[in-house]
């Protein structure tokens, strides 16, 4: 039987977790990732070098056949108050291709899956019936998207048609500033464990518990928990 | 989120199978009680069976036009998108809600056809009717509460992962069938002096209230907490048809109209009947538009 005092610590107890889970750093989601000992593709963002060219995003969309207006990923401009000055924050966006994503588990039909030599989140689009389940999964809004020239779901794959070559994702070699790093999450020897190691980078949205793979440098905690949109309207003005 | 990716469609999936599954509930619950004595009450349960079967077919039908590639394969003259939707009913995925609820609803959808036939056997085979009757029974509820789970399953949703949203949408499917089932009782021309139907409406209604009233309380809170608007205030879209589709329109009119006949003690005419019927349904239409539109704004 639960007192009145017990239950009070028990509430507040929960309270904390709760609030608690917003302020979590990318360190335990980096030692989950290696813990399993697989090669896991990632990406590192780097915004103090991300000018905002979006050279990415162009050339994204040619690698991948995207028409202009539907993009795999895309540097929204935000405005950022800092000492009553105000910046600008190029903000990169793209699928995080998580270590637990949250859009396999609600699949159908089993077209969007985790691919298990490189961790990376593929969309079968053979298999996939354009039923947007997985949109609606996905705690990053706009990274999915249903392509009109195939009418199923798409996302960035950071590439794998490349990737599975040894190149590069596209975004990273044309990324003008070398804001992108792209590589290994287990090799401790690649440029990514790195910028990790000395950086100590955040994710987006750590409390929603997904672990994704893409890791920001340079993005202050509250940032981190802010949700954005690939969509997102441009709030920088000169 | 800015996109809307499921809309009116969906809803009316929703509502459809909601509407049906609550039709087939009160039909299975007809034939179970031992109160279907006269041929007018055999008549009212095959009849509601029928339309509740004619609306979960309605409901999937709207389901493959919207959530799959097929207007897709219509508008660009692709076969192959066109008929993708079959790997729906041919891959079971446990993990995903959709995958189960295509599978509850192929079953539900057979099985009231069953039932439907099984009227045309009454006085030979009562037993058949009977355990088709009680299957309908447990499967209505399962689909009922599937079409909260769909959306209940995505779990980052603040408006949507609420458990007490599988409450709201059984407790609405049995409010919407019940509408189904007066509909069919005021086409056949039965009259109802001792307003037991409107009794038993009014109380599921009057529950209805109570359950979306708690909802209300919790994402009222929730907004607070997550430093939102609240998601069901009248600035927004999704508040003004909640509010006025769904409590207004949907709950509190028909309420009074059955009240004002119970308490009055007068007859309830067959104009009033199918007032009542279609201001529920709308009203259950709207309560599932609203939510949708809720979590896919916040």
């Amino acid at each position: 039987m639960l007192d009145r005092r017990r239950t009070l610590k028990l509430l507040a107890g929960g309270a904390i977790a709760t609030t608690g889970m917003m302020f979590i750093p990318a360190d335990p989601v980096i030692a989950d990732i290696r813990r399993q000992g697989k090669k896991r593709l990632a990406m590192v963002i780097d915004l103090g070098r991300c000018n905002g060219c979006k050279a990415c995003v162009v050339s994204c969309g040619i690698e991948n056949g995207n028409l202009p207006e539907e993009h795999r990923t895309q540097v929204p401009q935000h405005s950022v108050d800092l000492n009553g000055k105000q910046y600008v924050l190029n903000m990169p966006i793209l699928c995080n291709n998580c270590d637990k994503p949250s859009c396999v588990s609600v699949c159908p039909t089993g077209a969007t899956f985790k691919r298990e030599q490189d961790g990376i989140v593929v969309v079968d689009s053979e298999l996939c019936i354009g039923c947007n389940y997985c949109i609606q999964a996905c705690p990053y809004d706009g990274v999915r998207f249903t392509h009109s020239a195939t009418g199923t779901v798409d996302k960035c794959n950071f590439c794998i048609q490349r990737t599975s070559r040894g190149l590069l994702p596209a975004c990273v070699e044309t990324c003008t500033g070398g804001a992108r790093v792209f590589g290994d999450i287990n090799d401790p020897e690649s440029e990514l464990s790195r910028l990790i190691r000395q950086h100590r980078p955040l994710v987006l949205q750590a409390g929603k518990q997904t672990s994704p793979n893409v890791f920001y440098i340079g993005l202050t905690q509250d940032e981190s928990n802010r949700a954005y949109s690939i969509n997102s309207p441009q709030t920088w003005q000169r | 989120m800015s996109e809307v990716h499921w809309g009116l469609l969906v809803a009316a999936y929703l509502f459809l199978a909601g509407a049906g599954a609550g039709a087939l509930f009160i039909s299975g619950a007809l034939v179970l009680s031992e109160k279907v004595v006269h041929a007018h009450h055999w008549s009212t349960a095959k009849f509601s069976a029928i339309a509740g079967l004619l609306l979960l077919m309605l409901g999937t039908g709207m389901i493959v036009f919207d959530l799959t590639s097929f207007q897709y394969g219509i508008f660009n003259g692709d076969m192959s998108k066109l008929l993708r939707f079959y790997r729906l009913f041919m891959t079971f995925e446990p993990s995903s809600m959709m995958s189960i609820g295509t599978w509850l609803l192929t079953l539900a959808i057979i099985f009231a056809l069953l039932f439907c036939f099984s009227f045309k056997r009454r006085n030979q085979e009562t037993f058949t009717n009977r355990g088709y009757a009680l299957i309908n029974l447990i499967l209505a509820v399962c689909v009922a509460s599937y079409t909260a789970l769909l959306i209940g399953d995505i779990k980052h949703n603040i408006v949507w992962s609420n458990s007490i949203l599988v409450v709201i949408f059984l407790v609405s499917a049995i409010s919407s069938g019940a509408a189904v089932v007066l509909i069919v009782k005021t086409w056949l021309k039965q009259s109802d002096p001792h307003h037991h139907f409107a009794k038993a409406d009014s109380m599921v209604m009057l529950i209805e209230l109570f359950v979306l009233g708690i909802f209300v309380y919790a994402i009222a809170n929730v907004s607070k907490f997550y430093g939102l608007d609240n998601l069901l205030g009248m600035a927004t879209s999704a508040g003004k048809i909640w509010w006025l589709g769904a409590v207004l329109i949907g709950l509190l009119l028909p309420l009074l109209l059955n009240l004002t006949s119970i308490v009055g003690r007068v007859g309830v005419s067959h104009a009033k009947e199918y007032g009542i019927a279609a201001l529920t349904l709308v009203g259950a239409f709207c309560l599932r538009y609203s939510v949708l539109l809720a979590g896919q704004s916040y």
